[in-house]
């Protein structure tokens, strides 16, 4: 294979996939998709929070000229599924259903209608007469909590997940004590594509094809099947090109609905959200509140850690309590620790549902314990830098959790060279100098963080590729890839092209559809460049094994003579003695009676850490309370960046998402009506290019050993250490000590009052 | 109503109510799918199209206000397979993830570069503010900007 100092894709920038197509409006998203006959599905939601459907009358709306059908509850099975199961063999809380008489909260469907077009069914939806039995409501996590609060589902609304016990917390001693609590609102996604869905059910087959912008084509296939109680082989699920995903799409939402349609009307139907339908509808990232205690020596080593979480689930539970569990998974991961004790609570209410947010948990942990380390720095009197250097693990230290080594990480590298980039001393004293003015107030923060690049040993990962070389020479890459706008199938692509060391042009892979690819878990855990990546490197140089014996036989020359450069295997001494890919594959047809293909299944028995540190400077105008981010810096160690450009262009998202988290995004519900305030970009605050701050990216580019290329991940870890360092920077402009994010004018103009 | 105007440079005859929303009659009666729905309320760019050289939301217009005048589509700046100088910097400075902001990008800069050759910094910044792109951090639309406006500056002179 060719020298790291030769490679001619890796590393290298190349433009994404795609681009030629995006550019030029000609890429087709699900939203898009047209067709002679195709139907149009709409949802009517409910005004009330929480209570039965009395009566409903749908005469009308079935009245309505060009309306196909019309469904409520009663017109449809009363089959359980769960939205967050990826795969058959899950555990998960099967509560929802198509339509159901129970509502638990504002918005929540109440029927759908489908009709020859979108404006019709939307017509006929607000003709759809329905009657309440309102039930007393839990809004607010304090309210569910409650003994006497109603019962949201027959389970009950709390759920507590399995403790994490290390060590022992309570027994261990230290000189220092700290306790913090820290509040997280809900924000959306806000991917720019909202969810859309299309089924179609073919006569000329009986089968029932589903087109999804999803991250688990598997998954939807699994559940949709057992719905419906199909054969899986009769649902054909396709990836449609994704415009965003941050977690959103992980879930299966409106892909139930519209094949039910499908099916009853022998129909293709569509469904598309509005950007309302979409923040009330389909999943927020959860509100969550966690109190951190930590026992400390008096040189700054940590002795013990104790946690302790409480989520929103929102009106369903899903995926809460996994999400829950996995937070306190995260907690071996940054730092050495004797001591630990981990507990959370997933918990409903009459709001809407909270599901899977890029990193699943990375971010409300790193939110809670970077906020609390701050804190403990500040009381402590030592530098937020120095007491990280003292309490990150090592490369290759254990993640005591999960019982597996980090691997190549490196956490030390990540804060130094962050120091020193971001001049870190040299701006306290700035910042200090900076604040002797009136009205603007600036600080500094930081904040380390940790993800990872596969879900072992949740599970042991597996990744399957199936690549099968053409008869001129060219490559079929077949794996089960769900890439969500951020490179991942340029990435596949070059690993082939560079193992293969041929032209990436030459190589077609497309992403995951049910009927022809390998079997995938799906794109989350930011597992798909090391996963996915390492079954299509594997897999390309076992087809080169196979390719070498055709050649040698073709060449009948010993393997071991051949030498194989730029797609040509050619006789060591006698360099004329050639054979070409096309070659290869003609050869083994025509004469072998074989074809040039090779399957692999790839294995990852480790998940390893990308270790994160941001650096951020905040002005703080204490007039208005607004807090702008000056600038900041990134520093991430990815292992090898297959796509640096692409790298760099989302760790830009992961900042503009960090700093909503911090400092303005906040999906608002009433806490007596259950009604959401913010529903649509009107009022729902995000930066954008105008208030984007200046940043600067750092890769620590070390390669993981057992990486594809060297490279680990980066989608999700993006996001994670940003809005701790917010937090801390306006802390440090104001000498305060907040935790809750976001710090909106208000809360910071009621900090600053307080300290008056 | 009927209608007269120029669509991506063709003259268009077409019996259309006027109150429609102009974005639904682009992806919908025209097919031309390439100009998106983000938000529906004017406020995240994603159906920017070009009318009479500015920059317009086509969910905040009704097709009314096409009589007489010239639109422009995404799809209709690619001139005899030869792509536009600001489509050529966004595929070259790795602009585009998922690409669903990618259009209205396109258009308001299209728009911006008609009006101002030569945009400032701060000018750029200023023109894609109503534009939202949640993959990035605005980096490198904004880089893909100022290449495509020196490029098309270049080529003239
Ligand atoms: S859809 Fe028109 S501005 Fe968002
Ligand atoms: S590229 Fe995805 S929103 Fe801009």
């Amino acid at each position: 294979m060719r020298k790291e100092k030769d490679y001619q894709y890796i590393g290298k920038e190349l433009s994404n996939d795609m681009s030629y197509g995006k550019v030029t409006g000609n890429v087709k998203y699900c939203g898009d998709m047209q067709s002679i006959g195709m139907l149009h599905m709409k949802l009517k939601p409910s005004t009330i929070a929480h209570g039965y459907i009395k009566n409903i009358d749908i005469s009308e709306a079935e009245s309505v000229e060009g309306v196909k059908a019309v469904y409520t509850y009663l017109n449809t099975p009363d089959t359980e599924f769960d939205r967050g199961r990826v795969a058959n063999y899950e555990n998960v809380p099967y509560q929802e259903k198509l339509f159901n008489r129970h509502i638990r909260f504002m918005g929540e469907r109440v029927a759908g209608v489908v009709a020859v077009s979108e404006e019709i069914a939307d017509y006929a939806c607000q003709k759809i007469k329905v009657e309440y039995e309102e039930l007393p409501t839990a809004i607010t996590v304090e309210d569910a909590l409650k003994v006497d609060a109603v019962k949201i589902h027959k389970e009950g609304n709390i759920c507590v997940v399995p403790e994490i016990n290390y060590g022992d917390y309570d027994g261990c001693v230290a000189e220092n004590y700290h306790k913090s609590k820290t509040h997280m609102g809900r924000i959306t996604h806000l991917t720019m594509e909202t969810h859309a869905s299309r089924a179609l059910f073919e006569k000329s087959t009986g089968k029932l094809i589903i087109w999804s912008p999803c991250q688990t084509a598997f998954g939807i296939r699994s559940t949709i099947a057992d719905f419906f109680n199909m054969p899986y082989s009769k649902v054909r699920v396709i990836k449609a090109v994704m415009g965003g995903s941050f977690g959103c799409k992980q879930e299966t939402i409106l892909e139930p609905l519209t094949a039910y349609a499908a099916i009853h009307l022998k129909a293709d139907v569509k469904l598309v959200f509005t950007r309302e339908e979409q923040i009330i509808n389909t999943m927020l990232k959860h509100n969550a509140d966690i109190t951190v205690e930590s026992k400390i020596h008096k040189d700054g080593i940590i002795e013990g850690l104790s946690v302790s979480a409480v989520l929103d689930s929102g009106a369903y539970q899903t995926i809460t309590p996994s999400y829950t569990s996995t937070m306190g998974g995260k907690l071996g991961k940054v730092y050495r620790l004797s001591n630990l004790h981990y507990d959370g609570k997933s918990v409903c209410t009459n709001t809407p549902i909270n599901g899977s947010f890029r990193s699943w948990g990375s971010c409300e942990i790193a939110l809670a314990l970077e906020n609390h380390l701050n804190l403990v720095a500040e009381e402590m009197k030592i530098d937020p830098i120095e007491l990280r250097l003292k309490n990150v693990k090592n490369e290759y230290e254990m993640d005591i959790i999960k019982k597996v080594p980090i691997g190549n990480a490196h956490f030390k590298k990540c804060l130094i060279q962050g120091r020193d980039a971001f001049e870190w001393e040299k701006r306290k004293k700035e910042c200090e100098e900076k604040n002797k003015s009136v009205r603007y107030r600036y600080g500094i923060g930081m904040a380390v963080s940790s993800h990872t690049s596969s879900f072992y040993p949740y599970m042991v990962d597996m990744a399957n590729a199936a690549i099968h070389l053409q008869e001129d020479g060219s490559l079929i890459v077949n794996v089960g890839i769900h890439d969500h706008g951020c490179g991942t199938v340029l990435a596949m692509k070059k690993i082939a092209a560079e193992v293969m060391e041929m032209d990436i042009e030459l190589i077609e892979l497309g992403e995951v559809d049910t009927e022809v690819s390998l079997y995938d878990y799906g794109c989350y855990a930011s597992r798909t460049v090391y996963c996915l990546g390492n079954a299509v490197k594997h897999c390309c140089e076992k087809l080169l094994v196979k390719a070498r014996t055709v050649a040698s036989i073709a060449l009948q020359c010993n393997d071991r003579h051949l030498i194989y450069e730029d797609g040509v295997f050619y006789k060591e001494n006698n360099p004329k003695l050639r054979i070409d890919l096309k070659g290869v594959s003609k050869y083994c047809i025509t004469v072998m009676g074989e074809d040039v293909y090779e399957t692999y299944s790839y294995n990852a028995s480790e998940g390893p850490g990308v270790p994160a540190a941001h650096f951020t400077e905040v002005e703080v105008d204490t007039f208005t309370g607004m807090v702008r981010v000056v600038d900041c810096l990134s520093v991430h160690d990815i292992g090898k960046a297959i796509n640096p450009e692409i790298c760099r262009g989302q760790v830009g998202s992961g900042i503009q998402q960090g700093i909503g988290i911090a400092l303005c995004e906040d999906i608002k519900i009433h806490p007596k009506t259950g009604k959401t305030l913010i529903d649509n970009l009107k009022n729902y605050e995000v930066t954008n290019a105008f208030d984007m701050p200046d940043y600067k990216t750092i890769f620590i580019e070390e390669e993981e050993e057992n990486g594809p290329f060297g490279a680990k991940s980066i989608g999700e870890v993006v996001v994670v250490p940003v809005a701790p360092a917010i937090v801390a920077a306006v802390n440090h402009a104001l000498g305060t000590k907040l935790t809750e994010a976001p710090l909106t004018p208000s809360v910071i103009l009621e900090a600053l009052y307080e300290e008056n | 109503m009927k209608l007269n105007f120029i669509l991506n440079g063709e003259n268009m005859n077409i019996d259309v109510p006027g109150e429609r929303r102009l974005l639904d009659f682009i992806r919908e009666d025209l097919h031309l799918t390439g100009t998106k729905e983000g938000c529906s309320v004017g406020e995240c760019g994603a159906c920017t199209v070009i009318l009479n050289n500015k920059a317009i939301h086509s969910c905040m217009t009704v097709v009314g206000q096409l009589e007489g005048g010239e639109l422009i589509t995404i799809e209709g700046l690619e001139k005899n397979g030869e792509l536009d100088a600001i489509q050529k910097s966004f595929i070259k400075k790795s602009a585009i993830q998922c690409g669903f902001c990618t259009s209205g990008m396109v258009m308001t800069a299209k728009a911006l570069l008609f009006s101002n050759p030569h945009p400032t910094d701060e000018e750029i910044k200023k023109a894609i503010s109503g534009n939202l792109c949640r993959c990035s951090g605005y980096k490198e639309i904004k880089e893909s900007i100022k290449d495509a406006a020196y490029n098309s500056n270049k080529e003239e002179s």
